[in-house]
């Protein structure tokens, strides 16, 4: 039998490993759906309406069940300590006559920020 | 990185994201620090002090921006914000709570590990038999 997911008022079939792949509803259900003969005509035109989102890719059953939070949220921690950095390297620099203020502020600014971009790929991941 | 080809994508958005959040932070600190640099050479600071006196003025809204934007604070307001929706009928009640299940998730994620229960970050479906 068939897996279906109903998230409350529609049912989408599941994918080729059991689960869903799609972004959906953390509340939805997950049951077996009827053989194709056994449907009723509202349901084959749920499935055949709905059936394209089962095969969008995904990592893991439970983070595809899960939406994400939208935003910048992510971000503002690594770019308060990129500031951080570039103006505590431009002051140090620039204060001891190495660099002028902009140089020591990229100086500092710009590898944080790669490193924090990189950290955040890693973390995604 | 190479070998996975969405490691590349991830990496791109990771830097466009905290590219935008160095510009939001970057404008209250450029404002400050310019403010005070401003002040300093209408006072008769030489004009020699000025990046430093912009640079001090960017470091001083710093720590009230990371306080800010914590994720503590983050949830805090995001929080507020959903339930005046829904206090208005702009945001379904049952929305709400998903969005707000997510938004703890991710929170949850910003915490180190070892604070964190494993059975706080998992919603797990619901089974049920049709027949």
């Amino acid at each position: 039998m068939r897996q279906w997911v109903d998230d409350g008022y529609r049912r989408i079939p599941a994918g080729p490993y059991g689960f869903l792949r799609t972004r959906l509803p953390s509340k939805c259900k997950i049951g077996v759906v009827r053989p194709d003969e056994n449907r009723t005509s509202r349901e084959h035109s749920t499935v055949a309406t709905l059936g394209h989102v089962t095969e969008t890719a995904g990592s893991s059953p439970e983070d595809e069940l899960t939406p994400a939070p939208p935003g910048l949220f992510r971000y503002h921690g690594g770019a308060n300590t990129v500031l951080c950095a570039g103006v505590a390297t431009g002051l140090l620099f620039a204060g001891l006559n190495w660099l002028p203020a902009w140089g020591g502020f990229l100086a500092g600014a710009v590898p944080t920020f790669l490193l924090t971009a990189l950290s955040h790929t890693l973390r995604d991941e | 990185m190479s070998e996975n080809p969405g490691g590349l994508i991830r990496f791109i958005r990771a830097v466009l994201g905290l590219f935008a959040s160095t510009t939001i932070q970057g404008a209250v600190c450029l404002s400050v620090g310019g403010a005070l640099a401003y002040v300093g050479i209408l006072v008769g600071c030489p004009p020699s002090l000025a990046p430093l006196l912009l640079l001090a003025g960017m470091a001083v809204p710093l720590w009230p921006l990371r306080v800010y934007y914590s994720p503590e604070r983050i949830l805090e307001r995001t929080f507020a914000r959903w339930d005046r929706w829904v206090e208005k009928g702009q945001l379904s009640r049952s929305k709400c709570k998903l969005w707000k299940e997510a938004m703890q998730r991710w929170y949850a994620s910003q915490l180190p590990s070892s604070l964190v229960a494993p059975e706080a970050t998992q919603v797990p479906p619901r089974l049920e038999d049709e027949e």
